[in-house]
């Protein structure tokens, strides 16, 4: 120290203090420009109860941004909601959270929400609206519906809503049988209806099934996207991280994708298998020929029925199928022979193959096959659920959507009743369901964005969005817990909107005794309360509270945990016989054959994993989370075979014209060896004309070129595939992708795999070999990774300082799906901008932890279609390279081995960005923007940013912050499991695990010590704190 | 260290003082022990904190939690000047004021004195937990009419006592 002060007394000028002095100099010059505003200290008037400012309240709820309806906390900080994270004892989600959940919060504070009432001024769907009171628009609706009911045409009426699944779907159709209306329906365009429809014909059951992935041995998915956006994402995700590697289990579980498109969740398979889109059907019925013929069939098959099985199968011989499905006849045999030799194994069924006009026909032949091996109702298998609570809602069928442009003409459609259902954008354009809403006499919206379908209204009622409500949600499908999620408002409203119930209590008392007598609850709470409060008796008695026990107490209960559900499954349901000619008659039903001509290409259409159908598309973390296959963001693209694109001659970001019989679209190539040469493949969600600023006029909607094809037993659209010719444009358009390189070059240490017999190998090998942990700062090997490594960066007046913990992460590539839930969750955590497309086109996207995809996994394996997915984030290297290079010391080692980056330190120089081996820093190149009122999900606890700063992770210093100064003052140790990074929090496999190295008993030092284990890029040196675990892939045929 | 051309040291020197004195102004911001005078009502600590012995952490209640130690409700002035003889208050401006926004039920729009940039994180908690006295960084509130800021609140101030304690000088500690 002494030795400093001596040296500025010579008041010599070196590098150090000239910066300095500039920067000093510089300081003051700003000040002399800048007036610093005089802040302010608003005190509570009354303080609540559970409010201390600077320390964050989390509050329940539940997950409204898809049907699966997770559990989610949200952390509230004075009044504004600053991070979501999944609620840790939902059944559900198991705490976990995808991409979407994850950005619910830029629903809550979007700044294209509707503020207040509106009424249209202009032409219908021209966009121009007049703000009025909530007097008036209830007024205004009123009278509509008033007149109707006079003229004795209350069934004139038509309410159409997304599926409320609750208890507001029941005040609403209450509301609507009193008013006189039966058309009240809801809608989803990803509904599973087929699939239902072939479990009642096979099984009965009326409901969707679970899968027990978690405990199965073997999958056998039939273009199941079951990672991404079908289903329950997040639960079986959870599952899969089990199902591959758990503690619990004896053998890793195995996985193989048939599909035409290798999607992500078939790039997590040990196997993709290309098949023709619209056969997979014939592949499942195939198996069963080979499993009932080789008698490999499930025991509890009596003789009789085995024969009925035997002649109805025996039109789909392996000869025969391998022609048509273009899969060889050795691999069906195979597969067959894999599926049932297996104790437990599972066969899924995708919307791929069901949202096709011969859709029940796969989906039962998927049933089949698990039928007749026997996985129906057993642990690993597939079983059947009652929710807990029947909801009574009817859907909207394709039929009658069909058939809405002639209602409205015949004048059966005076008053349309819109909520959340995106119809004009989801319809095909063949349908021209816009010109048609011209006709209807009056529309009136209840939502909180103008969309395609809000913009044609007459009357807009601006809704509260899910975390400003009331509000309790029944999951379609939560494995048997009998799960009833909770909503309640964790915010004040943000503008003057309401809630749905509010307003349909408010219009009750406009229409007569009929409707105002049903309904003399004062608002939507005191409904929902009402209905809970006859179920707490219920259930009060199932829980041994006996009567005559105060409500409250239970209230408060469902809210603070976020709803209720039991604490273990409940039984399932017993299945009836397959219904053996319903059967038959479907089976013959199936005509195969390509659709359209000849030369003309299947265009495979998939839900986008970030914007699901479309209403992801305003959340800009949504727009700018890359999709995990082609790391492309805020835009559409169609995926091509190369040698198909050599043919065309094209090249990435070619332009092409594709034309259905409906209509064409644009959009450019993306070149990829996941998919079938004679396909394509465009994902749905884009291609927007209204719904905010981030959603217009980016990409193109490809569900608008579908013809009105319908599945016959369910009335469902067969938005899967669509027959197309394509034409070349000669344009181009540049993707804004994150992907610098698609393979790894040369390094062999960067993303690693390892064959499914290597990894049994290791089986015989102590589960954790006695090494010690990984160094703390001195870099002296103690790894057991490297021989002798001592840095010469070391800087050893920090290394000197004791320290008691050394933080360190590991993920495990053979958990890790490629989602990109961690990325999402870490721009909420960390304050991360979106910087926009011709931003990532740049490379200069904020990511502080992405996903990185490459292809082949070996160095043998060039033209191999696996794709490989590695988590990259600071590694938090021990032995840093960024941090020697920085002049101004913005970035260096903490004691507790982090790379620490001092913000308002860093002169941006971009040193240490370069020195980056792994590429994790971030540069603020433009300085960041959140149009209000996004800003106020920024959190308090660490910086935002300025332009010209470098950043990076810290694995969320923040939250470590906390943890150290909770143990500190309760005189311990920071607990193992105690601080988890939003990535890990996140992550819907588990895939991560965080803590110190230096406890030899942690999570994380155990898992670094698993026979896997490898570093990135570990030749360097760089002694990161981030150890991977080798991906597994099992190809191996006899591993059966 | 070698020593370098003393000369252009002073030059340099020179110049940095000359920004500083263009600037001295706003600098004085920063730096001056001044009052603000317009604070919405002209609440005394030396009355409070002095007089009435009321201890700190009666009003500022969260400073033994949470990282700010917060600046009592409405609430709780009235909790105590309603207790207080209606006789003893009458007349006194600074008492009608409170009770106008207590009576509009209206936050007091205090002026904050003790302001830290967003990039520093900064815990009461600890520093209490440390046995750090209020004075310590405060001053003698309990003698001043007025509040006013006594200490610089820079990072070189904080490290001098940190260094003094033997409290962790790790810049994450802080920084934010």
């Amino acid at each position: 120290m002494s030795k400093k002060t001596e040296s500025k007394e010579e008041s010599s000028i070196d590098r150090r203090n000239f910066l300095k002095l500039t920067g000093s100099a510089a300081l003051l010059g700003a000040c002399s420009q800048v007036e610093q505003p005089v802040k302010k200290l608003i005190p509570f008037v009354i303080p609540a109860d559970d409010v201390v400012p600077g320390i964050a309240t989390w509050y329940a709820s539940t997950c409204r941004q898809c049907p699966s309806g997770c559990g989610i906390s949200v952390k509230i900080q004075e009044g504004q909601a600053k991070k979501i994270a999944g609620n840790a004892d939902s059944p559900i989600n198991r705490g976990k959270l995808c991409s979407m959940g994850e950005s619910a919060l830029q629903v809550l504070y979007s700044p294209d929400r509707i503020k207040k009432p509106l009424q249209r001024i202009g032409t219908r769907g021209m966009g121009e609206w007049e703000e009025i009171s909530w007097e008036k628009a209830f007024g205004l609706l009123a009278s509509e519906m008033k007149q109707l009911q006079e003229k004795k045409e209350s069934d004139r009426l038509h309410f159409i809503s997304s599926p409320i699944r609750g208890q507001l779907s029941q005040l609403i159709s209450q509301f609507m049988e009193s008013y006189g209306t039966p058309h009240s329906y809801n809608y989803e365009l990803f509904d599973g209806a087929v699939q239902k429809s072939a479990n009642q014909i096979c099984f009965g059951v009326d409901v969707l099934g679970h899968h027990d992935i978690a405990e199965t041995d073997f999958i056998l998915s039939f273009g199941a996207d079951f990672l991404e956006r079908w289903r329950s994402p997040v639960n079986q995700s959870v599952a899969y991280g089990e199902f591959r590697q758990s503690a619990s289990r004896q053998n890793r579980g195995k996985f193989i994708h048939i599909s035409a498109r290798l999607s992500l969740t078939a790039a997590n398979a040990d196997q993709w298998i290309s098949i023709r889109p619209g056969t997979e059907g014939l592949l499942a019925l195939s198996l069963s020929n080979v499993i009932v013929n080789e008698g490999r069939q499930t025991k509890n098959l009596n003789l009789l029925e085995l024969d009925i099985w035997k002649e109805m199968l025996s039109e789909y011989s392996t000869s025969k199928v391998s022609k048509i499905c273009d899969v060889p006849e050795q691999i069906i045999r195979q597969l067959a022979l894999e599926f049932t030799s297996r104790p437990r194994s599972l066969a899924l069924c995708g919307e791929n193959a069901t949202a096709q006009k011969d859709g029940i026909f796969h989906a039962v032949a998927v049933n089949i096959l698990n039928y007749l091996s026997g996985n129906i109702g057993e642990k690993g298998g597939l079983s059947f659920y009652a929710p807990y609570e029947t909801i009574d809602e009817k859907r909207l069928d394709w039929q009658r959507i069909k058939n809405l442009p002639h209602e409205i003409d015949s004048g059966k459609i005076k008053l349309l009743l819109l909520h959340d259902a995106n119809l004009l954008f989801h319809s095909p354009e063949g349908l021209a369901l816009e010109k048609s809403f011209e006709k209807i006499p009056f529309i009136a919206a209840f939502s909180s964005f103008l969309d395609e379908t809000t913009r044609h209204a007459d009357l807009i009622f601006p809704l509260h969005t899910p975390l400003e409500s009331f509000g309790d949600y029944v999951p379609e499908e939560d494995g048997g817990y009998r799960s009833v999620g909770f909503m309640q408002p964790v915010v004040a409203p943000l503008y003057d909107t309401r809630p749905l119930g509010d307003i349909f209590l408010g219009l009750a008392p406009e229409l007569g005794e009929v409707v105002s007598d049903q309904f003399p609850q004062e608002n939507f709470e005191s409904y929902l309360k009402e209905h809970w409060e006859e179920q707490f008796f219920v259930s009060g008695l199932e829980e041994g509270l006996g009567f005559g026990i105060d409500f409250r107490p239970y209230w408060n209960r469902l809210l603070q945990q976020g709803g209720r559900w039991d604490n273990k499954a409940s039984e399932a349901i017993a299945v009836s016989h397959p219904d053996l000619q319903k059967i038959s008659k479907i089976l013959k039903a199936f005509k195969t054959g390509k659709q359209g001509n000849a030369d003309q290409f299947d265009l495979l259409l998939y839900p986008s994993l970030n914007l699901h159908d479309g209403r992801g598309a305003n959340q800009p973390w949504l727009q700018e989370a890359p999709d995990p296959m082609t790391t492309i963001t805020w835009g559409s693209w169609v995926e091509i075979h190369p040698v198909t694109a050599r043919n065309l001659g094209v090249q990435e970001g070619d332009i092409l014209r594709l034309s259905s019989s409906e209509g064409w679209l644009e959009a450019p190539v993306y070149p990829t060896l996941g998919i079938r040469p004679e396909t394509l493949a465009i994902p749905i969600g884009q291609g927007h004309t209204d719904y905010g600023r981030y959603a217009k006029g980016r990409g193109v909607n490809p569900l608008k070129v579908l013809p009105l094809d319908l599945e016959p037993e369910t009335a469902s659209l067969a938005w899967a595939s669509v027959a197309v010719s394509i034409k070349k444009t000669g344009r181009q358009s540049a993707f804004a992708k994150t992907e610098g390189v698609t393979h790894h070059i040369g390094h062999h240490d960067l993303v690693l795999s390892m064959s499914g017999d290597e990894a049994r190998q290791l089986k015989g090998r102590a589960p954790l070999e006695v090494i010690e942990a990984l160094p703390t700062r001195t870099g002296v090997n103690a790894s057991g990774f490297l021989p002798e490594s001592i840095s010469k960066y070391l800087k050893p007046e920090i290394n000197n300082q004791s320290e008691d913990y050394r933080w360190g992460m590991v993920i495990d590539l053979d958990r890790c799906t490629g989602c990109g839930a961690c990325n999402v969750a870490c721009h909420a955590e960390n304050n991360l901008p979106t910087v926009g497309e011709e931003a990532v086109k740049n490379q200069r996207e904020m990511n502080w932890m992405r996903i990185e995809r490459y292809w082949g996994h070996n160095d043998h394996d060039d033209e191999a279609q696996q794709a490989m997915f590695l988590p990259m984030l600071c590694q938090q290297c021990g032995n840093a390279p960024c941090e020697p290079v920085c002049p101004v010391t913005a970035t260096y080692h903490t004691p507790d081995g982090l790379n620490a980056q001092v913000y308002n330190r860093c002169v941006g120089t971009r040193y240490c960005g370069v020195n980056c081996p792994y590429k994790v820093r971030s540069f603020n190149w433009s300085e960041p923007e959140w149009p209000k009122p996004l800003d106020q999900q920024l959190s308090p606890d660490l910086s935002v940013r300025q332009a010209g700063v470098m950043e990076k992770c810290t694995f969320c210093v923040q939250r470590i912050r906390v943890a150290k100064e909770d143990a500190k003052i309760e005189k311990r140790q920071v607990k193992d499991g105690e601080i988890q990074p939003a990535c890990v929090q996140s992550c819907p496999a588990n895939a991560i695990v965080f803590g110190s190295l230096l406890d030899h008993e942690s999570q994380v030092s155990k898992a670094s010590r698993d026979p896997r284990r490898y570093r990135a890029l570990e030749h360097l040196n760089t002694e990161s704190a981030v150890i991977y675990l080798k991906r597994i892939i099992d190809t191996d045929k006899k591993s059966a | 260290m070698s020593r370098k051309s003393p000369s252009l040291s002073i030059v340099f020197a020179l110049f940095v003082l000359l920004i500083a004195m263009t600037s001295v102004g706003s600098y004085a911001f920063f730096s001056s022990n001044e009052t603000i005078k317009d604070q919405p009502i002209a609440f005394s600590h030396k009355s409070h904190a002095g007089e009435q012995k009321i201890a700190c952490l009666y009003c500022h209640i969260y400073a033994e939690r949470s990282s700010v130690a917060g600046v009592p409700s409405v609430q709780k002035c009235i909790g105590c000047h309603e207790m207080i003889e209606v006789e003893a208050q009458e007349g006194v401006e600074e008492v009608e004021k409170l009770l106008a926004y207590w009576e509009d039920k209206k936050p007091i729009p205090w002026l904050k004195i003790y302001d830290l940039p967003d990039f520093v994180y900064f815990s009461h908690r600890m520093h209490l937990n440390a046995e750090v006295d209020c004075k310590a960084c405060h001053g003698e509130v309990a003698e001043m009419v007025q509040i006013e800021k006594v200490s610089s609140l820079s990072m070189g101030w904080c490290l001098k006592c940190h260094q003094k304690q033997e409290a962790p000088i790790d810049c994450n500690v802080c920084h934010k």
